[in-house]
């Protein structure tokens, strides 16, 4: 057995901790090894101090508090209601504070989540079926082309002003279209202010006036849902010039 | 069965767990525990009677101060209490009560985590740790106590918690090195290793205290 060995071993030699042959083997080391025995007696003097940690005196006041804890907690537990209640008396304060908050956190992102949703899928888009087959874009192959907030915010708008510079050629030659009466309504200027803002990812009102003669007068209306990649499109007859008579 | 009641008694007492209080001296542990399983207010007081100084000391040596010694002493018994219908009458109870005072002293200690302070001198004999100090001679030979346990638990600090488990139950409560690997549940050869590693960084730890007071 080497010195090495025998460092390594003391720690459980002095206390007893190794196997009878061992010990002695390491005893028999330790007779000859000044070193390796003075390393011995250090860890002997080192355990002794260790051992002289005394634990404090608990007083009987101190006992019988802890005796008084412990039955008034065994007693809650016992009569206990429910698993919410005990939920709660397991929890400190700190705890459900960080839990209200947190619901409320949560809560506060779903409202504002569902108020967003419900926005962006009310804005209406209006646009005109009949519009020419070589005009810039169609607006279907536009949806299919562009996706989400793009379509909705800068695209919707340079659409916009397109149509309305057409709308107004349309009426210089005295025979306003089905758009151009779609452009004055007022539900279609507030959709205009919604593209405007350029924030909600609903697409903004788009308008095609008929572009030629041979233009069936057919009214196509889309809707765009809060997806961007979802459209709703239907045909009204043109029965819709009603309301310019009305103003 | 009776037999093995007895036999569980006689181990626990072995192991030193019971309180030597004469008023309870004489109590079974496993009867004790028997009647509490069976629903016995009376007698779950006196397993608190029997084990409560001994549960509250070794709380100590793992933890380090009276107010935490006294929560994980409290629960410790809450735990018993919960769990003593699932405990079998030929497990040690030594053990078993060893392994849950262990747990929660680790539980606490992962909760406490760097919040820990050294009790001091004054804030032991504020909180009545030191008892009544009658003269100055009390006065100093308490003093000099507490800063012995104060620098103790400063060396224990050292150790991770596995070791200081190991070491408290080996050293201090003076269980075997098979007990205590009953205790933790590892093998002997594991319990062996962290003892071996925790008595050299304790003796590290002393070595340095002599060096700074040696150039002090």
């Amino acid at each position: 057995m080497n010195c090495r060995r025998v460092e390594k071993l003391i720690p459980l030699y002095v206390e007893g901790d190794l196997a009878r042959g061992t010990a002695d083997r390491l005893a028999s080391h330790l007779d000859w090894c000044g070193r390796c025995n003075w390393l011995a007696d250090e860890y002997r003097e080192s355990q002794s101090w260790f051992r002289t940690s005394e634990p404090p005196e608990f007083d009987e006041a101190f006992l019988d508090n802890l005796k008084a804890g412990v039955l008034s907690r065994t007693e809650e537990t016992s009569a206990r209601p429910s698993l919410l209640a005990s939920l709660v008396q397991q929890w400190s304060r700190r705890q459900i504070l960080a839990l209200s908050a947190a619901m409320l956190i949560i809560f506060g992102v779903v409202v504002f989540y569902i108020y967003q949703a419900r926005m962006g899928g009310r804005t209406p888009v209006v646009e005109r079926a009949d519009h020419a087959p070589d005009s810039e874009s169609p607006p279907s192959n536009e949806t299919r082309q562009n996706g989400g907030t793009e379509k909705a915010t800068g695209a919707g708008l340079g659409r916009r002003h397109h149509h309305k510079s057409l709308a107004t050629t349309k009426s210089r030659g005295g025979n306003p279209t089905i758009a151009e009466q779609t452009l004055d309504r007022p539900f279609m200027s507030q959709t205009h202010r919604l593209g405007d803002s350029a924030t909600a990812s609903a697409e903004p009102a788009v308008l095609l006036p008929s572009s030629g003669d041979d233009s069936p007068e057919m009214l196509r209306i889309e809707i765009q849902t809060s997806d961007p990649n979802i459209r709703i499109i239907w045909f009204a007859p043109k029965e819709v010039e009603s309301p310019k008579s009305n103003q | 069965m009776p037999g093995e009641v007895a036999d569980i008694a006689l181990m626990t007492d072995s192991l030193g767990l019971r309180d030597n209080s004469s008023k309870t001296a004489a109590l079974s542990t496993a009867s004790v525990v028997e009647r509490v399983k069976a629903g016995d207010p009376a007698a779950f007081e006196e397993l608190i009677d029997c084990y409560q100084r001994k549960v509250l000391s070794t709380s100590w040596r793992m933890l380090g101060n009276r107010e935490d010694a006294r929560d994980a002493a409290q629960e410790v018994f809450l735990r018993v209490h919960r769990y003593l219908k699932g405990f079998r009458s030929d497990q040690d109870f030594a053990a078993w009560l060893y392994r849950i005072i262990v747990n929660v002293c680790r539980d606490h200690m992962r909760k406490r985590g760097s919040r820990h302070q050294f009790a001091s001198f004054e804030s032991e004999r504020e909180d009545g740790t030191l008892g009544a100090l009658a003269s100055d001679e009390d006065v100093e030979a308490s003093a000099i106590r507490s800063q012995q346990r104060a620098l103790i638990e400063e060396a224990l600090n050292t150790l991770s918690t596995k070791e200081r488990a190991a070491l408290v139950l080996r050293d201090l409560e003076g269980l075997s090195t098979e007990e205590v690997a009953r205790v933790l549940g590892s093998s002997q050869t594991t319990v062996r290793t962290q003892i071996s590693s925790a008595r050299a960084k304790i003796k590290q730890f002393r070595d340095r205290v002599q060096n700074r007071t040696r150039r002090g």
